[in-house]
């Protein structure tokens, strides 16, 4: 199931930054396809990217003189939210695989279990992404995207080193903030390594908007109650510290499905509900 | 048999939890298409295209 999902989202992952002559050129895409958010964190300015990032079309609008509300980019992240909730971060979201293939490279991991430092996410998406895009802006009544300026190592990543590496004028423009961008994107790459999806779980505003529906989508991870024995298989695979035989539904979870492959009796079913159902009368 | 799924049991102890989910999914869905639509009337659509075909200079780090 783990090599199906990593294929998966590598797959999802260069089509949605497929606009090869970017890389080559140092431009990036001009083309309609931008007035549309992909599901991930994928920065807008990556020169291969055919569509746009959902928190920075978000803020752009908050930023927008004559505009205080979002409701078209909020109604695509609200409509990918409702129809899949966090199974965005666990299958399509090309950051969250960046982080999940520089685990797998051999070393000493940390565990962190549920921790309230998952709250941070939240506290980012209020401030970096809302509030501040809203409230601080210039004399002309323009704002910042402050969570891309600050802090997105997406956007470092997929746009501001091949950009850079490419254009000498963009290279001689960075200054300060270019270092302290780098900066966290190095450590964030370098906590990847050691820890499971450490942006997803503490720092991502995305995934905090998509795990704000996990309770209420469409496709769901279901337990089933009568099989299951609490062995605590489930809990000792998941690497974002839920607890799916208690809270199928958590917040945390991505919807990775690593639980399902390793429950021993079957109880953990993910997909649309009417179809479990289903399924698990042809078990039973 | 009984099965648990957070649609089937959010919250807790309501036996009517199911269908109430089920319309809160529905609701959702609909304000999601009517937010969509709403603001593409609005003109969020060029803001966004116009965003997203400009090299975000914040984005690389030297905005």
């Amino acid at each position: 199931m783990t090599l199906r999902r990593t294929a998966f989202q590598g797959v999802t992952g260069i089509l949605q930054n497929s606009w090869f002559t970017g890389f080559l050129r140092g431009r990036i895409w001009r083309g309609s396809s931008k007035a549309v958010c992909i599901p991930g964190l994928n920065c807008y300015s990556c020169p291969g990217a055919w569509g746009s990032c959902p928190i920075g079309s978000l803020q752009a609008v908050f930023n927008r003189a004559s505009d205080r509300i979002s409701m078209y980019v909020a109604g695509l992240i609200g409509l990918l939210g409702i129809v899949l909730g966090r199974l965005v971060c666990g299958w399509l979201c090309p950051f969250g695989l960046i982080q999940e293939l520089l685990y797998r490279i051999r070393s000493r991991k940390v565990r962190i279990g549920p921790t309230r430092l998952r709250f941070l996410k939240y506290a980012v998406l209020a401030v970096l992404v809302i509030l501040m895009p809203l409230l601080v802006r210039d004399r002309f009544g323009v704002g910042d995207p402050w969570f891309c300026k600050l802090v997105c190592p997406a956007g470092t990543l997929e746009a501001a080193l091949p950009l850079l590496a490419l254009n000498a004028s963009l290279r001689g423009a960075a200054g300060w903030l270019f270092v302290w961008k780098a900066s966290l994107l190095v450590a964030t790459l370098a906590a990847s390594v050691v820890m499971y999806r450490p942006f997803c779980r503490f720092v991502c505003p995305l995934g905090a908007i998509y795990g704000l529906f996990n309770r209420v989508s469409f496709v769901q991870l279901t337990l089933n109650e009568d099989t299951c024995t609490h062995c605590g298989a489930c809990v000792a695979v998941c690497r974002m510290a839920v607890d799916p035989s208690h809270d199928p539904a958590s917040a945390e979870c991505i919807r990775c499905s690593d639980c399902v492959a390793v429950c021993p009796v079957h109880a953990l079913s993910l997909g649309l509900p009417s179809a479990q159902r289903k399924q698990r009368t042809v078990i039973d | 048999m009984s099965s648990r799924a957070c649609w089937q049991t959010f919250p807790p102890g309501r036996s009517t939890v199911s269908t109430r989910v089920r319309v809160l999914q529905v609701f959702l869905l609909v304000l999601a298409t009517l937010g969509i639509v709403a603001g593409a009337m609005n003109g969020e659509v060029r803001t966004v295209i116009t965003k997203a075909i400009n090299v975000c200079l914040q984005c690389i780090g030297i905005g």
